[in-house]
């Protein structure tokens, strides 16, 4: 049983194609102009504007902003996120959802089995465990925002719901992409849903589509054959190497760098050596493409 | 795994992401693709803390660990004259997890200290003997110190390699 001991390396910087204008750290003077108005992650002193996080400067006009680039999830309407249940209180759940604060699933915004226009009823609120109960894992839909920032999810369309077998991967926010969908079942076979809030699963790719059990109610505990787990510890691997090496996070980037990866076993994607390779490979491929 | 009240790491779960895990161990591929007894890579450095005999320090993921080792002169113990002996401190420190904090860590702290003491106690590994300078009288104590720096699982093996990689670089 070999065991891989190495010293520890420095952390590379990779190569970096071209650094992106703006960067500022925090305590660096964005400008001295005082017409600007100040925007997040700046602050103003001795007539000049400083930026108070690390991130890329964004000028709208007259305001002067700082996006970091690490960050907590910040909601907005319409994004797709990935959550798991860390509460169940009255007619409401609480989510988890790499945000500042916990969000808020109501009772109203799911869909219960029986139809949709059925009435919120008392007996309703008390099976609400017996539906969600903490440490489920869900994919939702911001439906709006709380005034203190806290998000309002809901779960009323039949690709929405609660998740079955997979994995759950963490990143951080800024790298995933804003795009049309963030379902995406990929040809190698498994299915990704990219949430926003930076939380990633994947899945096995489930075969009929056709749920007549509304959102994910009975579960498929049956185990998962071999092959697709091994194409889902490898899309690991690879979501995990794209992370460390701060690419943007889309279907596109995840399919080359798995294509990438084929040449190698899956553990041995866990050597950062191997992994770097693998990157270096999928982001010439991109910029070929262009996309 | 030895079980004890305090989890290491308590992570919530759903049902459906347990069962695939367990699957998945059952069948010999784990979610990160490794096979049930392959290791994660881990790193070394020898020779970190200044003001120590020997010191090491292992991160293995997203674990840390720190050791250190002083050199005393003490007595033997009764029952062994001629040999001198180690005595192992293990610290969950509250960085490691936020269980850790205050008493949290002081179980999952004696049960590793209790396992490496076993473990370090054959001769194969130290020659306990080399440590006595005058038999009955005077011998060397090795004081080994572990600091959990960070929890990220697997925290036994760790810190026997970090140990044996201190005691390694100790002169």
């Amino acid at each position: 049983m070999a065991v891989d001991i190495r010293l520890p390396r420095k952390r590379k910087r990779g190569e970096l194609t071209s650094e992106p204008r703006g960067l500022v750290s925090p305590g660096d003077v964005i400008t001295s102009d005082t017409g600007f108005m100040r925007g997040h992650g700046t602050y103003m002193e001795d007539d000049k504007l400083h930026a108070s996080v690390a991130g890329v400067v964004e000028r709208v006009n007259k305001l002067i902003c700082v996006q970091p680039l690490k960050t907590r999830y910040n909601g907005e309407v319409g994004d797709v996120v990935v959550g798991r249940i860390t509460e169940v209180g009255q007619k409401r759940w609480r989510v988890d959802t790499n945000s500042r604060l916990n969000s808020i699933l109501m009772l109203s915004s799911v869909n219960l089995p029986g139809g949709e226009l059925r009435r919120r009823s008392a007996e309703d609120e008390l099976m609400m465990r017996q539906y969600l109960s903490e440490g489920d894992l869900i994919s939702a839909e911001v439906q709006s925002v709380f005034s203190d920032g806290a998000l309002s999810l809901h779960t009323r369309s039949l690709k929405y719901g609660k998740l079955g077998q997979g994995i759950l991967l963490k990143v951080s926010p800024s790298l995933v992409k804003r795009r049309k969908t963030h379902f995406h079942n990929l040809p190698c076979g498994a299915s990704v849903i990219l949430g926003n809030n930076g939380y990633i699963w994947i899945s096995p790719t489930v075969e009929n589509e056709s749920s007549d059990t509304a959102g994910g109610f009975i579960q498929n505990l049956e185990p998962v054959s071999e092959d697709e787990r091994g194409v889902i510890a490898r899309l690991r691997n690879c979501i995990l190497g794209l992370a460390e090496h701060r690419l943007m996070l889309y279907d596109t980037s995840v399919l080359y760098t798995y294509e990438t990866s084929t040449k190698y076993e899956i553990h041995e994607l866990l050597k950062p050596d191997v992994m770097e390779e693998v990157i270096h490979l999928a982001r010439l491929k991109l910029e070929q493409e262009g996309t | 795994m030895c079980t004890h009240d305090i989890s290491m790491a308590s992570v919530l779960l759903s049902e459906a992401e347990r069962t695939f895990i367990l699957h998945g161990v059952q069948d010999g591929l784990r979610t990160d693709g490794r096979t049930c007894e392959e290791y994660r890579i881990m790193e070394l450095q020898c020779d970190v803390v200044s003001n120590t005999s020997g010191s090491a320090r292992l991160k293995m993921s997203h674990t840390d660990i720190l050791v250190g080792i002083k050199a005393e002169m003490g007595t033997p113990k009764p029952e062994r004259p001629d040999e001198g002996y180690l005595e192992f401190f293990v610290d969950c420190s509250a960085n490691a997890d936020p269980e850790f904090e205050g008493r949290g860590g002081g179980i999952l702290a004696t049960e590793i200290s209790n396992t490496i003491q076993r473990i370090f106690d054959s001769k194969d590994i130290v020659d306990l003997e080399k440590l006595c300078i005058m038999p009955k009288e005077t011998c060397w104590v090795l004081y080994v110190d572990v600091v959990v720096l960070e929890c990220g699982g697997n925290l036994f093996d760790a810190t026997s390699v970090a140990v044996k990689a201190a005691l390694h670089n100790a002169r």
